[in-house]
């Protein structure tokens, strides 16, 4: 559905998998570039833009990074900087992370991927190979002598 | 916002990462942690070995101006005055324009950056000179006189030899 605000904002209606629905001006929302897509061809026009691969919990979170980066200034670089580490150190473990770093994959927003690939990053970057298996349920599918290849092969970065 | 929980304790119902995602995180990482977690599982170890990764993690780290860095390029120091040690240090990305000579390695190891100080693995023979050719992407070329032309990336300290096909054609003289 497409409504216009007293300041001449145009409004859409974003809908996440679990039938939430949430308004937002098109500014913000076009910070997805999937969304600016759907939005120029026309698919905000009628009804709303359904988001099948985003629940609303996460979307909201999307939202509100997205609020925060339309309205800000170049100028006010330092101050987007220190709500950026808020944000993702609110969505306080690895789980919330995945959860938001798959919508902006999905959504296409550059900034938010980037800023939760990063933290991600930041979270494993001293761990080990189990560790990180156990962080996101991977198995290990390799032999032991596979995996005492690969060891071997980059034993500088095992020390 | 978030969900509570401990770091490293397994999600409840659990979460799996898609690999794409996967390449977006990686990419943030030095190479030491990249190469780490090629043992996590046979998917990662394709995606890390794969060209897609290699130049998704090229462009990233350009883009954020993360990687340049010191390389040293040190031949065994034999203290032998016909087999001199080749000391180089040079910023990653701008190797033709940029090598600077310095005295010790040890000076200058301490700028490295998730590299480890390490000796190229490429020994001239005695008499032999080298020459530091080309960078592109990370890894360097190197002529010898002796008609090798070797290839090495120092960050992952793999390295490749190949035989000048023809002297002339390529400007060197044995």
């Amino acid at each position: 559905m497409s409504i216009t605000t007293e300041n001449n904002e145009k409004m859409i209606t974003l809908m996440s998998s679990d039938g939430e629905e949430f308004v937002v001006e098109e500014a913000v929302a076009a910070q997805s570039q999937t969304i600016k897509h759907l939005i120029e061809d026309g698919c905000s026009t009628e009804g709303s833009i359904p988001l099948p691969n985003v629940t609303g919990r996460v979307l909201s979170e999307v939202i509100q990074y997205c609020k925060k980066h339309s309205s800000s200034d170049d100028k006010e670089e330092k101050e987007l900087e220190a709500w950026d580490a808020e944000f993702v150190k609110a969505a306080d473990d690895h789980v919330a992370l995945t959860d938001l770093m798959m919508a902006a994959n999905f959504l296409d927003i550059k900034g938010l991927l980037d800023l939760v690939a990063q933290t991600l990053a930041n979270m494993i970057t001293g761990k080990s190979p189990e560790e990180v298996r156990r962080m996101w349920n991977i198995k290990n599918d390799f032999t032991p002598e596979e995996a005492e290849k690969v060891r071997k092969e980059n034993q500088w970065a095992f020390e | 916002m978030g969900i509570g929980g401990e770091i490293t304790m397994p999600a409840a119902g659990g979460i799996s990462i898609p690999l794409d995602v996967v390449a977006d995180i990686l990419c943030s990482l030095p190479a030491k942690s990249v190469l780490r977690f090629k043992a996590v599982s046979k998917a990662w170890c394709s995606l890390i070995d794969s060209s897609y990764f290699a130049r998704l993690q090229l462009s990233a780290s350009i883009e954020t101006n993360k990687c340049p860095m010191l390389v040293i390029l040190s031949n065994q120091r034999t203290g032998d005055d016909d087999n001199p040690s080749l000391v180089l240090c040079a910023d990653f990305y701008s190797l033709d324009d940029d090598i600077v000579e310095v005295e010790e390695d040890g000076g200058a190891s301490s700028s490295l950056r998730h590299v480890r100080p390490r000796s190229c693995p490429f020994k001239p023979r005695k008499g032999w000179t080298y020459a530091l050719g080309s960078s592109c992407n990370g890894m360097l070329a190197f002529g010898s006189y002796s008609g090798n032309l070797d290839f090495w990336n120092p960050t992952t300290n793999q390295c490749y030899s190949t035989s000048l096909p023809s002297p002339q054609v390529m400007g060197v003289q044995r």
